[in-house]
């Protein structure tokens, strides 16, 4: 499984079936790149505003939960990006029971503190011209420690050096191996909407 | 009332059932209801491979079999399979590892990747590519991986080989073409800047043309011109609905291709049309992950995980045009460009392919009538369409403007029930149930002014026609009309006269009438089959040709130049050079195609349309790579049921006389339709009909033989593949012929051995007698010398004057010396004692007459005195010959030495004292006892004269005890 996918060279991959390791490397890989002058060049978005929300729409009930606490970063010479959320950062929810239930049984935050999408555009998009794009970005969504390819198409308008992304999307439960008990599939949904509003800036390496 | 029949037959149609391509799904693992399936392919001997996550299958249609994949594999999920050269097959498993298999035989190959390999292929000069999801593209050449550099993304869906020899995969960054032909190889990327309108390519395809069709994740199929290089949409008006493609596969006019929905069918040829099936309409899965065309062209499909099987569509069914529903179809015929006519109880249809959604049907008015019966269409060399009805007349329309023409009796048309219309240059052939009906076409220099310038002519009145039903009328390329009649059979008009064929007169009523590639003429009866007509011949072919019904309601001819027969139990297409007939029903999913008589056509792309009760049908044959039978593989060969050999290895031992053979015909179609026949060459040659798919032959004698297999489908083996497997069974040692030469000859040459010894032997017996009788004789004679007894009396004489006792003495020892000669010399052989003895007393005989002048010396030891022997006689003989020889005197004494010499002879050594007169040697003596020395002991007696005034012989002895 390969999780940072050098889209330029083609060349660089890893080597591993630690899938935990790998996700959360290239995730601090890539925000960490800047600090340490690693490509210097490259130009990069940087994560300032970010809402997650998830809605599970069962025949019983409705559950919403969001997040602010989603970071990222797109690196747009490799056409790659990382974007992770801490798991237990969802509020929201019908009671506090239910986000006990969330973090502790079906996302189990402890154990994995981290939810990450990272990869690479596929679509051409030109980021020094303002305008409205819709790009496919495929990558590795990982949740609960089980990665699953995704494709999810996004929204994204570029404004000088800031840069605007909505995407929507939906995560099936199983393809994260999240078991829901029988008792309770009346009232979580199999598929789980996804929606993401994010504003990135430009921050270009010296 | 026949009228009203032919009615019935005509209108009437059977209940029936048409369906779209059904899907059955099977069943890898019956103890495993979580294996999920990932990759179909069938290898080059026909035998299809399913790889699941738990591991890989093996299926003849009958049974699924595991392939033993090496324990130290954890994860045994199949990703890719491909055929090789030198009848391997390569498996690649999850993790990038790759595994070739041979004859049941898995050896592994070093493999450079470990991401997912998706396409493996190996090109016509022997290199391997490997295509991988993360890592690109690994190609193997002279043994030695390398990886193909500056491929834009490395995650590769598909790879495909084109015929021109350039490899293409889809990747995320778009379309990559490669050209393995240079060094490197040369790369070229098409994506969205080269106008590739979606840069994830998940499958690729390639049309028999070379035209590429690409699935897209987003935007669906295109197609891809490779020596332009640019991208057009396939169809001009379709959107694409089908959702993400993973993967195609290509049949003879059309792609399938799995989609995340279902399964979609794009035709390249004729219409260039798009249809879905999904849980809407049938296909009851989602996540088709893979597609495969058997070598018979059924689909085979990882749908939801499992193993779908479809044995495809090779007909299909319409009744409706967007809204317009149709059915009880009378009469169907195809004009150019697309353009379909036919008609049912509501009137008149064009339906055009190219024309836009509502556009394509248009309903055309023939007269006020609200129902007339249409049962005939045709359109001439002008675009006119002639409108053939039941009681209404004929019709002809222009389809440019509407107008219409009728004619009826009052046009001098003799018959208004028009049954089949044809046209020939400037003449309209129409058949009708009274009769043949020629229409001659106005002149176009003609004045318009003629009032009515078409001239009907019925031949009713000439004696050699006819004028009952007729059902078919039929223009061939030479020009020769045919008609099909109730009650005459075949009719032909050629050059002004009709011909009728007598020979055929069991045949009474033809329907339908066509005219093959070659030229040969094919027609139907009622209730007789098919015949073809080369100009010569009737060649009839029936039930037992392989034709599935007599009940036959059209022909037609395909674009292979086959001839199509619709039948009752559906479609059977022959062969019109191997006569093969291919026969399609139930399991191609066909029921009852209930047509109108001759209510078929075959349209300019050579899409045969079908008018029956229930709708269209629609019909696209060619033979190109499908196979029509079985085909027959041999599994193993076994002796004693259970050991497992070698089938290369085609020797077998006396012992190993109990063989069987285990065979499959592969038929993916309907497995059970297969049955076999066999013979074993050498041993019988009847065929014997099994359904059994080992055959077992105990005991078999020693021989040479031949094992033939043919498979056959439903019992007909009339163009099946054969199975040889020429073996032997050894004779046992003691039956080789090598080996019953070798004893002869051992047995043949100690008899001739033992024959030559004892003659021999009985020779040397018989010689020795008659030696002996000679010496007898010669010793007798020599004893009986008078000089011996003159001189012995003499001594006599002397001895009784002097001493009386003396005397006395004197005569018994010459009594002793002629007794001990009596009693001895009838032996073969005395022992040296006994001789000893008797030249003792010879000795003393002859001293009393030479005094001391004779002297003999024996030194000899004791034991050998019984331990040898010798003839009687020898030595006596030899000292008696040396007294007789020589002077003995005072002056010339006579000394004899006897010695032993050597370990075994005696040593007689005298000195030689010649007398003055030489005694006359009778020669008899000493040659005597020379060969008597040589036949019995086998050695030889040596005399030497000339050794210092010495005379020796040497005389063997004999050793007893040995």
């Amino acid at each position: 499984m390969h999780f940072w996918v050098d889209g330029a060279s083609g060349g660089l991959s890893f080597r591993s079936n630690d899938v935990l390791r790998q996700s959360a490397i290239s995730v601090l890989f890539l925000m960490m790149g800047i600090a340490s002058g690693f490509a210097q060049n490259a130009e990069r978005y940087f994560m300032v505003n970010s809402k997650i929300t998830f809605v599970s729409k069962a025949s019983l009930e409705t559950i919403e939960a969001a997040s602010t606490a989603m970071k990222g970063v797109l690196d747009v010479k490799r056409k790659s990006f990382a974007f992770s959320v801490n798991s237990a950062s969802f509020e929201g929810f019908n009671s506090t029971l239910q986000k006990d239930h969330f973090n502790e049984n079906y996302i189990e935050s402890e154990r994995y503190p981290q939810c990450t999408f990272t990869g690479k555009l596929i679509d051409e998009m030109d980021f020094r011209k303002d305008g409205k794009y819709i790009v496919r970005a495929k990558g590795m969504l990982t949740i609960k420690g089980v990665p699953h390819e995704q494709i999810i198409k996004a929204i994204v308008i570029v404004n000088g050096s800031d840069l605007t992304m909505t995407a929507g999307f939906t995560i099936a439960l199983t393809d994260h191996e999240i078991r829901i008990p029988r008792i309770v599939q009346q009232k979580i949904a199999p598929q789980i909407l996804v929606n993401v509003d994010a504003q990135m800036r430009q921050e270009v390496a010296k | 009332m026949r009228v009203l029949c032919l009615l019935f037959f005509l209108l009437c149609s059977w209940d029936s059932r048409a369906q779209q391509p059904f899907f059955r799904e099977i069943q890898v693992d019956a103890q495993n209801d979580q294996l999920h399936v990932t990759t179909i392919s069938q290898s080059t001997n026909g035998l299809l491979y399913v790889g699941s996550d738990h591991g890989l299958f093996c299926y003849d249609g009958f049974d699924f079999l595991p392939v033993a994949l090496p324990d130290s594999i954890q994860d045994k999920t199949v990703t890719a399979m491909a055929s090789a050269a030198g009848g391997y097959f390569i498996v690649a498993l999850s993790g990038g590892k790759l595994l070739q298999i041979k004859n049941n035989r898995i050896s592994p190959i070093v493999s450079p990747a470990s991401a997912i390999i998706k396409t493996i292929i190996e090109t016509k000069d022997g290199t391997l590519w490997i295509a991988t999801y993360g890592e690109g593209i690994f190609f193997r050449k002279n043994r030695i991986w390398r990886r193909l550099s500056s491929l834009p993304d490395p995650y590769v869906y598909q790879m495909v080989e084109h015929p021109s020899g350039k490899l293409l995969a889809g990747t995320d960054g778009g379309l990559i073409v490669i050209d393995p032909s240079t060094e490197p190889a040369f790369l070229q990327v098409y994506d969205s800047r080269k106008g590739l309108p979606d840069n994830i390519v998940k499958a690729v395809g390639v049309q028999p043309d070379g035209r590429v069709i690409l699935g897209l994740q987003e935007l669906g199929l295109f197609a891809f011109d490779l020596r332009k290089g640019n991208f057009s949409p396939v169809t001009s008006f379709d959107k694409w609905k089908g959702g993400t493609i993973n993967c195609m596969t290509l049949l003879q006019n059309e792609f399938w291709l799995g989609t995340e929905n279902g399964v979609a069918d794009f035709e390249f040829r004729a219409e260039k049309r798009l249809r879905y099936f999904d849980k809407s309409n049938g296909f009851p899965y989602e996540k088709v992950n893979a597609i495969l065309r058997d070598t018979e062209g059924n689909m085979w499909m990882a749908a939801d995980d499992k193993l779908v099987y479809s044995p495809g569509e090779k007909i299909e069914f319409l009744n409706q045009f967007g809204r317009q529903q149709f059915d009880s179809i009378q009469a169907i015929t195809a004009a150019d460009n697309g353009v379909l006519w036919f008609s049912n109880p509501d009137g008149l249809f064009r339906y055009a392919h190219g024309a836009t959604e509502t556009g394509k049907l248009k309903k055309f008015e023939l007269s006020g009538k609200r129902q007339m019966h249409i049962v005939s269409l045709h359109v001439d060399a002008y675009g006119f369409l002639w409108v053939g009805t039941f009681d209404d007349g004929l019709f002809r329309l222009n389809p440019l403007n509407g107008t219409v023409r009728r004619f009826t009796e009052k046009d001098g048309l003799p018959n208004a029930n028009v049954i089949s219309i044809c046209s020939q240059d400037n003449s309209i052939w129409l058949a009708t149930l009274g009769g043949i009906v020629k229409c001659t076409l106005p002149d176009t220099a003609s004045p318009v002014s003629v009032r009515n310038p078409y001239v009907f002519e019925s031949f009713n009145s000439d004696s050699s026609s006819f004028d009952g039903f007729v059902y078919q009328v039929f223009v061939d390329r030479k020009g020769v009309v045919w008609f099909g009649t109730d009650g005459k059979g075949l009719l032909a008009w050629h050059k002004g006269k009709f011909i009728d064929y007598p020979e055929l007169k069991q045949v009474k009523v033809v329907y339908s009438i066509v005219e093959d590639a070659y030229g040969n003429i094919w027609f139907s009866t009622a209730g007789k089959g098919v015949y073809r007509y080369d100009g010569k011949r009737f060649r009839n072919f029936s039930l037992t040709d392989g034709l599935s019904a007599l009940d036959i309601s059209g022909l037609s001819v395909d674009q292979d130049g086959s001839v199509i027969v619709v039948n009752a139990m559906g479609i059977d297409v022959i062969n019109t050079s191997s006569f093969r007939i291919e026969t399609m029903g139930p399991e191609s999913g066909i029921t009852t195609i209930d047509a109108d008589l001759n209510a078929l056509t075959r349209d300019d792309r050579g899409v045969l349309w079908i008018g029956a009760r229930k709708g269209l049908f629609r019909f696209q044959h060619s033979d190109q790579n499908i196979s029509t039978y079985p085909k027959l593989i041999l599994r193993g060969v076994y002796t004693f049921m259970k050991q497992s050999v070698n089938p290369r290895d085609s020797v077998f031992a006396y012992n190993q006389n109990n063989i069987s053979f285990e065979y499959t015909g592969l038929w993916f179609t309907h497995p059970d339709l297969v049955s076999y026949k066999y013979r074993l060459k050498g041993y019988s040659n009847t065929w014997i009909p099994t359904r059994d798919r080992i055959v077992t032959f105990p005991n078999l004698p020693p021989g040479r033989y031949t094992l033939e297999v043919m498979a056959g489908l439903g019992g007909q083996f009339k163009s099946s593949s054969m199975l040889t497997y020429g073996f032997i069974v050894k004779k046992p040692l003691w039956k080789e012929n090598w080996f019953l030469a070798i004893i002869i000859v051992v047995l043949g040459g100690s008899i001739v051995l033992f024959v030559r010894d004892r003659d021999l032997r009985l020779r040397r017996m018989e010689s020795m007698k008659k030696e002996r009788v000679e010496y007898q004789f010669a010793t007798l004679k020599s004893q009986v010398n008078p000089h011996f007894l003159f001189n012995s009396f003499n001594t006599l004489i002397a001895i009784i004057e002097e001493d009386k006792e003396k005397a006395v003495s004197y005569v018994e020892k010459l009594s002793d010396y002629f007794r001990n000669m009596v009693q001895h010399r009838e032996k073969d052989l005395i022992t040296l004692g006994e001789e000893l003895e008797m030249v003792a007393t010879y000795y003393f005989l002859q001293q009393k007459r030479f005094g001391d002048n004779l002297h003999l010396q024996v030194e000899i030891p004791e034991n050998w005195k019984s331990e040898f022997g010798l003839p009687p006689l020898s030595l006596q003989l030899l000292i008696e010959n040396a007294v007789k020889h020589n002077a003995v005197s005072h002056e010339t004494p006579l000394t004899i030495l006897i010695s032993a010499y050597k370990d075994d002879s005696l040593r007689v050594v005298n000195n030689i004292n010649p007398k003055r007169q030489p005694e006359k040697s009778t020669g008899i003596g000493l040659g005597n006892i020379k060969s008597r020395i040589q036949i019995i002991s086998g050695r030889e007696l040596k005399v030497d004269d000339a050794v210092d005034g010495h005379f020796i012989v040497e005389l063997p002895l004999i050793h007893l005890k040995r």
